[in-house]
């Protein structure tokens, strides 16, 4: 199922989740031509944190991605804890709650690299252009090669803009 | 003069296991792994392509921010992938806030949506039909 990131972090922010967005919907924000399905989100890994985050996603029953149905699963703080990494599906869409990821590190290690996005009333924190092909980089996946291509050719033509914009202002 | 050597056994096997697990490297797993040699890291690698656990190796501390090539760093492989990078859709994409390029997306994902139940509804109807005339 598609998800809807207004929708995400609607239901993220109600309850004050710390969190960042990453991935597919962060290359979008910074003006990527790629489509995804998911959210990726890192989340906090302390304990209050995980209460929110539990109660953030409980009315949207989520359940692990492309598990067989009827395995038993909680989603409760436990869970949580226990685990690090879970692809989920729920009624908001597909999400990837991410407690580390390569090359990007843990929330607090990947803090320094974001910054706040407003829109529709919203607001969220999403990782940098900068940072976002680093962690790509780091993944070292083949499929990502291309994702890399196109991040850095934005990142060049972001810097092409600005320094135009620069010199009008200047003139 | 003679001497006596004692030779102190363990209890039991489970003992001696624990005294291995206890100084290996890093922690085993059964399945396919990714080894982070910058970090000593093993990361286990699920069927969704996501690492979920990791065991380090002992003495070894993990520091933050690790040293990453800049994010313009030159790469052949990747150099060659840009040529085909359609440059034109993301000049269009900047121009626009940020505000924009979400609401654009998430239509962009509505629609796909729409069009996928779509083709699925199309195939069922078909595969219906196919049955019914066979």
């Amino acid at each position: 199922m598609i998800a809807s990131l207004e929708k995400v972090v609607e239901a993220l922010n109600r309850v004050s989740v710390k969190y960042i967005v990453i991935g597919g919907w962060a290359a979008a924000l910074q003006g990527s031509a790629r489509s995804t399905v998911d959210v990726d989100i890192v989340y906090a890994r302390d304990r209050e944190n995980i209460r929110r985050l539990v109660a953030a996603l409980q009315p949207a029953a989520p359940y692990l991605r492309g598990a067989p149905p009827g395995l038993p699963f909680r989603w409760d703080e436990k869970t949580i804890r226990m685990g690090l990494n879970f692809t989920l599906t729920t009624s908001l869409g597909d999400i990837d709650l991410l407690g580390e990821v390569t090359g990007g590190g843990t929330y607090e290690e990947l803090s320094p690299f974001t910054e706040e996005v407003r829109a529709f009333g919203a607001r969220c924190r999403c990782v940098t252009l900068e940072r976002l092909i680093q962690i790509k980089r780091a993944a070292g996946r083949p499929k990502d090669l291309e994702v890399i291509a196109e991040l850095q050719a934005l990142l060049e033509e972001r810097r092409k803009l600005r320094k135009r914009d620069k010199t009008s202002n200047k003139t | 003069m003679s001497s006596t050597v004692t030779f102190y056994f363990p209890p039991n096997y489970s003992t001696i296991f624990l005294l291995i697990a206890a100084n290996l490297p890093c922690g085993s797993v059964e399945q396919e792994v990714v080894l982070d040699t910058t970090l000593g890291c093993a990361y286990l690698v699920t069927v969704m392509n996501k690492a979920t656990f990791r065991a380090r190796r002992r003495g070894t501390s993990v520091s933050f921010p690790p040293k990453l090539p800049p994010a313009d760093a030159s790469d052949p492989v990747i150099e060659a992938y840009k040529k085909d990078v359609d440059r034109t859709l993301l000049r269009q994409n900047l121009c626009f806030t940020v505000e924009q390029r979400w609401a654009r997306f998430q239509s962009f994902l509505e629609s796909l949506e729409g069009w996928r139940g779509a083709a699925a509804r199309t195939h069922v109807a078909e595969t219906r039909t196919k049955y019914r005339t066979s």
